[in-house]
């Protein structure tokens, strides 16, 4: 016991630290670790016999055999976690026994989303969307654990916080088997397929109350996010969802992420943020710090693309070059200032701080068109118009926040917003596709798991669909789409 | 939510009474029976003060190597403490459980490491202990979350503390207002940093713990000046080479050098300002006279003394003020007196400990662990 252990109560990590380190030399662990080998050794049961009991320990102490010159490292078979994981492992259980597998609904580069129904409720409507992340298995052979992606603990922790009517309601999580599995309440339709519903085959425009009411409860959940110090940062029409009874929920908070306190700069820990057409000029001129305006910016977007059924500010992205620096966007920014005009110094005071301000010298001068480009697509409400050009203001300081785009009069004016986005709409929206040749949720097909043969792949082969067969491939897609 | 503690995970789903917590202690008794049965080696092992204080300067240790913030290591120690509230230490590498907790910090307080820069850190830390072997830190990872049941934010005392430093300030009155100075700051933190050892994060909100701090360092100040005769009126300039940062990096080495409990006051001086030393010699005094703080502290908030009275003469000025806002507040009084004296406890213990034989005992448990399972 060395004194300045002693001598420390009251001082915390600094003295602590200097305390460890100096008392835990190499010498003193040498010690410490001599002593205990001959203190199991002596204190073992007198049940066993001595001499095989200390042969057996012997095998199996991590520093070699001989004795004489201890190795001092762990082998990799060191012991870990085998007894807690046998008690755990015993009363878990499965997803497949909790849910029954529809189909998969959707593939993106983080895995799969599988529509289910519970089995243990006894309510007729309890669907679910299953999004299994995917793991990151580099042979298919084993499965192997891997640290699991920034993405995925983002979402599971801010997903279990979060509760509000306007975002997708997590039902659960279930880890098994090195997966994750985060358990949604079921959405029927999402913005981008209600877009596509109206602009397919011919155009038929979004019905105004549909249109103001998504809009409104876009902003409701935006706005509780904010509240909660939450940046969303990938809004778009595919990750806003629309439940049967006509209820917004924003969903995928896959890149979303606390911004009280950062311990670490916004830009440091994700160069890239939002997905490409949605992107908010401070980001497309490199800014490093930004704020919730940047999901303000792609409401507005959303709320264009509502009215027009195209995307308001459809650029070609820039690919990542081999350095991995992050390239300049210039297609997406001209798309911008072809519709809102070229930014001024006036208006934006800001705007030569930022990294790419430079290039903007690149670009000819454009007149704002946001007032023509309203009326071309067929827009005549004049505070709808208004409460557009708030949110796609170039200045992020100007830009109007969540809780103030709530109160905007274009919400106060007949008609008004209502909890069923598809109040008094003529228009039926088709249920989401599912694909149900692959409900093997747990990748069970290619015998990974075969000391379980019975686990998950029973419903396929009742039906008569081949095991799995496009899992591994579709994976493979994924990750090649995701290196593009 | 995230940003409310009040309707935050850690208040409805990690929030417990002490009943509750002896309960779920008694049922992880019971699996350590049921696995073991009475192994000497690994009876002598258990989850008491000196482990955790061990435990937590096995995080220290690591979060320094790794340079890791100080909220980093806080989080993590509350993983730790959760984590063990529903496991043993004996069906885990508790060095390995170190790592992971470190691992899943880092990534919830978004500044994510490389789990091979966490592995090969842990493994310079104790080779002995930890196998070269990503997939068994990924996989305890898995483990961890799920006996966590993936609720990972956290909300810790230190923005609490600031706020209540901030309001304390604001007051116009000059009566109720005080000003906390850095280095009285720099003591809360030292105090928020040692809570951890406890249960305290699983039994009271942030702010009880924030306010705890806070008022064991104004006594323990006052008592400081008190031995001194009136040196606290001058004391405030001459503190401001403290530094307060929630990285802690810089903070004083000079603790290893003090050797006895007797020195402390000859060792202490008047210019507080040079960091060598600056907490001990109040702590050495706190521990003296933990008692009657204590009680008179239970004494004093149970009165709840009215705005403006200045009736008891043992404090100072300044306790006076704390005590008065105390009182006119809404907070939890007898969670803070309750949170006060398991500090004291803990520094009590604390002259107490003694890690060589808690090392040795962890490190037979987990030979012995080793041979059994991995044979």
């Amino acid at each position: 016991m060395s004194s300045s252990q002693r001598a420390k109560p009251y001082q915390s990590q600094t003295s602590s630290v200097q305390a460890v380190a100096g008392s835990q030399g190499q010498s003193a662990t040498a010690v410490a670790v001599g002593q205990s080998h001959s203190h199991s050794a002596a204190s073992q049961p007198p049940s066993q016999p001595p001499s095989s009991r200390h042969q057996y320990h012997q095998q199996n102490y991590p520093y070699g055999t001989g004795g004489s010159k201890p190795t001092r490292v762990a082998s990799n078979d060191f012991f870990t976690i085998g007894p807690y994981r046998k008690r755990k492992d015993q009363s878990r259980v499965s997803v497949v026994d909790r849910y029954e597998i529809l189909g998969y609904i959707a593939a993106g580069t983080y895995g799969k989303v599988y529509k289910a129904r519970g089995k243990l409720g006894s309510s007729t409507d309890n669907l679910y969307a299953i999004k299994k992340f995917k793991t990151e298995t580099k042979d298919n052979e084993v499965a192997h654990y891997t640290g699991i992606s920034q993405s995925a603990v983002r979402e599971m922790s801010l997903c279990k916080e979060l509760n509000h009517k306007n975002i997708s309601k997590l039902s659960g999580i279930i880890l098994e088997r090195k997966c994750i599995y985060m358990v949604f309440e079921f959405a029927e339709h999402d913005l981008l397929q209600i877009i596509h519903y109206h602009s397919h085959p011919e155009p038929k425009p979004i019905p105004q109350l549909t249109l103001k009411s998504a809009v409104y409860q876009i902003l409701q959940g935006l706005s509780f996010l904010h509240q909660n110090w939450i940046l969303h940062r990938d809004l778009k029409p595919a990750n806003i969802m629309v439940t049967s009874d006509g209820v917004i929920k924003i969903g995928d908070l896959g890149l979303a992420r606390k911004f009280n306190n950062p311990l670490q700069g916004l830009y440091a820990g994700d160069k890239v943020v939002v997905t490409i057409w949605y992107r908010a000029p401070e980001l497309l001129l490199g800014a490093r710090h930004y704020t919730p305006a940047i999901d303000m910016w792609a409401v507005g977007c959303i709320l264009a693309e509502l009215l027009s059924l195209r995307p308001l500010f459809k650029g070609e992205e820039t690919k990542m070059d081999n350095k991995k620096q992050v390239p300049f966007q210039e297609n997406q920014l001209l798309k911008i200032l072809e519709i809102l005009g070229t930014p001024t110094l006036e208006k934006w005071p800001s705007l030569n701080s930022y990294p790419e301000y430079p290039q903007l010298s690149r670009f000819t001068l454009f007149p704002s068109n946001l007032k023509a480009w309203y009326h071309t697509n067929g827009g005549t409400n004049k505070n709808c118009l208004k409460l557009l050009s708030q949110l796609l203001e170039y200045d992020p300081s100007k830009r109007i926040n969540a809780l103030d785009s709530l109160k905007h009069p274009w919400f106060y004016e007949n008609p008004k917003p209502v909890a069923n986005i598809f109040e008094g709409s003529k228009f039926s929206y088709p249920q989401r596709k599912i694909q149900k040749e692959d409900i093997d949720i747990l990748g069970t097909g290619k015998g990974i798991y075969s000391h379980r043969p019975n686990y998950g792949v029973n419903n396929a082969t009742k039906r008569g669909y081949p095991l799995a067969a496009s899992n591994d491939d579709s994976f493979a897609d994924m990750s090649r789409k995701r290196m593009r | 939510m995230s940003a409310n503690y009040w309707a935050s995970s850690q208040r409805n789903k990690w929030q417990f009474t002490r009943e509750e917590i002896t309960e779920a202690r008694q049922e992880i008794e019971l699996v350590e029976r049921q696995m073991f049965g009475d192994n000497p080696v690994l009876s002598g092992c258990k989850y008491d003060i000196n482990m955790r204080i061990y435990l937590h300067q096995l995080i220290v240790k690591l979060g320094r190597r790794l340079s890791l913030r100080q909220i980093i290591m806080s989080t993590a120690e509350v993983y730790l403490t959760r984590f063990l509230l529903r496991a043993s230490i004996k069906e885990v590498n508790v060095y390995l459980l170190v790592a992971t907790c470190i691992y899943v910090a880092c990534k919830i307080e978004e500044c994510p490491q490389h789990i091979r820069t966490i592995l090969s850190e842990a493994r310079n830390c104790w080779p002995e202990f930890i196998p070269n072997d990503l997939t068994k830190l990924a996989e305890f990872e898995f483990y961890l979350i799920d006996e966590m049941d993936c609720y990972l934010i956290v909300h810790h005392p230190y923005n609490s503390l600031v706020e209540i430093t901030k309001t304390l300030k604001s007051y116009d009155e000059t009566s109720a207002r005080l000003e906390i100075t850095p280095d009285e700051l720099q003591s809360c933190w030292s105090i928020i940093n040692d809570s951890y050892i406890l249960d305290l994060h699983l039994l009271f909100p942030p702010h009880i713990i924030g306010i705890a701090s806070l008022y064991l360092t104004l006594i323990l100040e006052a008592d400081v000046s008190a031995s001194e005769g009136k040196d606290s009126t001058g004391k405030d300039g001459k503190i401001e080479s403290a530094n307060i940062s929630m990285s802690d990096t810089k903070a004083d080495t000079g603790t290893s050098t003090y050797t006895s409990n007797d020195s402390s006051t000859s060792r202490f001086s008047p210019s507080r300002g040079t960091s060598h030393n600056r907490n001990l010699p109040q702590s050495q005094q706190l521990l003296q006279r933990k008692i009657s703080v204590s009680s008179t502290l239970k004494r004093n908030l149970q009165k709840r003394p009215r705005a403006g009275q200045t009736s008891n003469a043992q404090f100072s000025p300044r306790v006076e003020t704390f005590l008065r806002f105390l009182a006119a507040s809404n907070i939890n009084l007898d969670e803070v007196i309750e949170t006060v004296q398991e500090l004291l406890t803990l520094y009590d213990s604390w002259n107490y400990y003694d890690e060589l034989s808690v090392r040795n005992a962890t490190h037979s448990m987990l030979l012995t662990l080793n041979s059994d399972h991995n044979g």
